[in-house]
């Protein structure tokens, strides 16, 4: 299906880390990716912000590499190191020039093996994290989706903000990124995967060398109790702005939930295709000129426990009324009648397109490496990944559509100069 | 170190005008298809700005082939990709279709170029999308700093105004305009046709030629002279605005030079030196050094005419926003005055070779790359700038620096939190 990649090599080492590597000759660049299962799923409620804090740190130096002296390195290897963070994993991350692989393996082994710990390099990154949550406060959309989050989720871990509160991270120290690096940040569990002009079993030896000293016990990771639907919960933020934000939907479904396929087709058909060419795209934009953004997002947050079905649009305030209508319809009719075969075959082409455009970027296919892993879809999930969308049936779509998309269901979030229930 | 290259793209220009370039990828699985018209926001009439961004919205609303909706509806089908970009300088439009596909983006491109319906009620829906595309950036505070900010810096000319238009420029544009815009600015000898993937540059020629067979000579339309329209230099300001936020905010940007021009390579490595990674001049006296600024970043625009080199600041509140500024102005200073060493060049290099490649990585980045440096001068021209790039000594940085980027010719905007 796609020339341009070739070997997969693969291992686990005695610890647990998983490696896989993929060569893609000609690339120029390559990506390295370290999963570690030690997102905010971890935190608790008085210690939000936890796991985005002990990732924030890894990049402010090593045992031998104070911070600055790391950022030159890497700097100068013509790489960018990342750390990121959402509710499931923290995902370190090289990106660099396929020359100088060998020495960002070392500098990635570095970080992992050595991580340094020191009240400056905290409280520069709980400023710097304090400041996202700042921003957070300034973006309708953030806000809506963790209001959002928060109504959806109820006491479930993912009701909170994986940065957390200003206050709960401002009473985290040392101790705290400490133990839940000591508990988290082990190679069991963990994923390891690189793409780009490489040789794939040059790779997995020099992880071997790298990250074969790298231990830790197996923690123990709890499972959260499954979250209770909404139902029809609502909220109403006052932003003085000039759109109103609206976001509606509810709980959705684990990745290895066996109406994930459908789920994925149904998004498309609803608010995710090119283009305005989704349900939503074309009533609320095309037809009637609502809005300038509308979505939907079904599937990208499905892990391993359910992730959230949301739809997200902003528009005037004196248009938020007719545009959370016309959502609703469209939510409705989907759950009581099936797509048409064409709007399923176009579905089905679309994601199909949209995975071969994906793979053209060493960074997507390590995550896509990392995915198939963690999610136990199997080396050969590329291959047989028409064949899964082809099972899907019109029916078998509306069964998700009915069982996600039913607004009496849903929760709601608005954020804007006024509300649109006032008179509605 | 030299330019990744994995061959040299096909370029040529057809009788009709209109430039074609090809870039051969073996094995790629997509191909992305770009159409760019020299018909970008400096083109809007006096008096509505926006209107090349509407004319391009009007552009998916159907043609006398593809009904309104169809083209979404096919991209779709074909598992396909698609949107399209308004600048200052250029329209762009691009399709990416598995490689099987690919020749229904060139027809659609071709098609679109002369027989857009523009129908009355589409347009008046994508005028309140428009509208609504407005009030979204009101919202942003981004936006609202880089609108401010290229205002100050151009004044009355075209790169001032916003490309998404002013609200009552929206409000007065009528179907006529759009339509004289249309038939004004999009022709093929004022387009660039790219496509990268596994094709063979005679079958794009084939396509491509369809244009010429149905367009009007390129020596009988009539184009008006922009040639005057390169902006002056504005005084420098310091524009000051408030909002209810948590964060403080600073935008100060500067006029560089040109795409072409000799020093545009040169900085390149200046923006790479200021403010690339962590190690870079701009993080480690902002972030690292001071308690109060929590982000700097540092752009600089390509275009056609001067565009903007930028820094931007986060700070948390309170935080001094002119000692900020004025701890930028210092390190300009310095870097003009002492240079940057021997290392930081080499290190500015690889930084802004990987950012190049991760921007070719795709096909679509590959395909883009090359509609713009055609429409700006020709692929040599790109090619002879990325080869600047790398040759260029820690002098050439320091000179443009004190060229460009100094104190006295900058214009800046701050954004402070509302007391409650």
């Amino acid at each position: 299906m796609d020339d341009s990649r070739d070997t997969l090599s693969a291992a686990t080492l005695g610890s647990g880390l998983a490696i896989l590597a993929e060569r893609r000759p000609g690339a120029g660049v390559f990506s390295v990716l370290l999963s570690l299962e030690a997102g905010s799923r971890y935190d608790t409620d008085e210690r939000a912000g936890l796991a985005s804090l002990a990732a924030g740190l890894m990049v402010e130096g090593t045992a031998s590499s104070a911070g600055q002296d790391l950022a030159l390195r890497v700097d100068s290897l013509g790489a960018t190191l990342d750390v990121s963070v959402d509710y499931e994993v923290c995902e370190i991350s090289l990106t660099g020039l396929s020359d100088r692989f060998e020495d960002c393996l070392r500098v990635l082994g570095e970080v992992v093996r050595e991580p340094r710990l020191r009240t400056e390099d905290l409280e520069r990154a709980r400023r710097k994290q304090l400041a996202e949550i700042d921003e957070d406060q300034d973006d309708p959309f953030t806000l809506a989706r963790n209001a959002f989050l928060d109504l959806v989720y109820g006491a479930h871990p993912r009701h909170r903000p994986v940065s957390g509160s200003r206050d709960s991270v401002s009473g985290l120290g040392l101790a705290d990124v400490e133990a839940f690096r000591d508990a988290f940040y082990v190679p069991a569990g963990a994923v390891l995967a690189a793409v780009g002009d490489l040789e794939p079993q040059s790779f997995v030896a020099g992880a071997e060398r790298e990250f074969g000293s790298w231990i830790g016990r197996p923690p123990s990771r709890p499972r959260p109790e499954s979250p209770r639907r909404a139902g029809g919960r609502r909220r109403f933020i006052h932003k003085d702005r000039k759109q109103t934000h609206v976001m509606l939907g509810g709980i959705g479904v684990a990745r290895s939930d066996p109406l994930y396929p459908a789920v994925s087709i149904m998004d498309v058909v609803l608010g995710d295709s090119a283009g305005f060419g989704s349900r939503l795209g074309r009533r609320l934009r095309e037809g009637e000129g609502l809005a300038y953004v509308v979505e939907s997002d079904a599937a990208s947050t499905a892990g391993i426990d359910p992730g959230v079905v949301w739809i997200y649009t902003a528009t005037s305030p004196s248009r938020a009324g007719r545009a959370l209508d016309v959502v609703r319809e469209e939510l409705q009719l989907l759950g009581r009648r099936p797509p048409s075969l064409d709007e399923l075959a176009q579905a089905r082409a679309y994601l199909l397109g949209r995975r071969l455009r994906e793979g053209e970027s060493c960074e997507e296919l390590a995550a896509r490496l990392v995915r198939s892993e963690r999610y136990h879809l199997g080396r050969d999930y590329d291959s047989r990944y028409a064949d899964l969308l082809a099972s899907v049936t019109r029916e078998r779509v509306q069964e998700a559509a009915a069982k996600l998309l039913d607004p009496e269901r849903h929760a709601c979030v608005v954020v804007g100069p006024s509300s649109p229930w006032d008179d509605h | 170190m030299t330019v990744v290259s994995r061959s040299d793209p096909y370029s040529t220009t057809l009788d009709c005008g209109l430039r074609v370039v090809c870039a051969r990828r073996p094995g790629a699985p997509v191909v992305a298809v770009v159409m760019l018209y020299g018909a970008g926001s400096v083109r809007d009439p006096s008096g509505l700005s926006g209107l090349a961004h509407l004319t391009e919205h009007m552009m998916f609303r159907g043609t006398t082939r593809f009904a309104d909706g169809a083209i979404d509806e096919l991209t779709n089908r074909l598992g396909g990709a698609n949107n399209a970009m308004t600048t200052n300088d250029y329209t762009a439009y691009y399709f990416v279709f598995p490689v099987e596909s690919w020749t229904v983006g060139v027809e659609i491109e071709i098609d679109r170029m002369s027989n857009c319906l523009l129908d009355a009620v589409a347009f008046e829906t994508e005028r309140s999308i428009a509208v609504e595309e407005r009030q979204m950036l009101d919202d942003e505070p981004e936006a609202i700093l880089e609108e401010a900010l290229e205002k100050a810096a151009y004044g009355s000319h075209p790169y001032g105004l916003p490309i998404v238009g002013l609200m009552e420029d929206l409000e007065r544009a009528t179907r006529d305009d759009l339509r004289r815009f249309y038939e004004t600015w999009y022709a093929p000898s004022n387009a660039v046709l790219s496509v990268a993937g596994d094709v063979q540059p005679d079958r794009v020629l084939e396509l491509a030629g369809s244009a010429c067979a149905s367009a009007a000579p390129a020596s009988s339309r009539s184009m008006p002279d922009v040639s005057g329209k390169a902006p002056g230099r504005a005084a420098p300001t310091n524009v000051r605005l408030s909002r209810d936020s948590g964060i403080a905010r600073l935008l100060v940007g500067f006029r560089c030079p040109e795409a072409l021009h000799e020093d545009s390579p040169a900085m390149e490595l200046v923006a790479a030196v200021l403010g690339s990674g962590r190690s870079s001049r701009l993080y480690r006296r902002l972030v690292a050094g001071t308690p109060d600024v929590n982000d700097v970043s540092v752009d600089r625009m390509l275009q056609l005419y001067p565009g903007l080199f930028t820094v931007s600041a986060d700070l948390s509140v309170g935080g001094d926003l002119s000692a900020c500024e004025d701890a930028i102005m210092g390190e300009l200073v310095e870097l003009a005055a002492a240079g940057p060493s021997v290392e930081e060049v080499a290190k500015a290099k690889r930084l802004w070779l990987m950012e190049r490649s991760l921007g070719l990585e795709s096909a679509l980045g590959l395909a883009g790359h090359l509609a713009f440096w055609k429409f700006v001068g020709g692929l040599p021209a790109g090619d002879e700038h990325a080869r600047r790039v790398l040759a260029a000594t820690p002098d050439d940085v320091a000179r443009v620096t004190g060229v460009y980027l100094s104190p006295e010719s900058r214009n800046s905007v701050w954004m402070t939190p509302e007391t409650p």
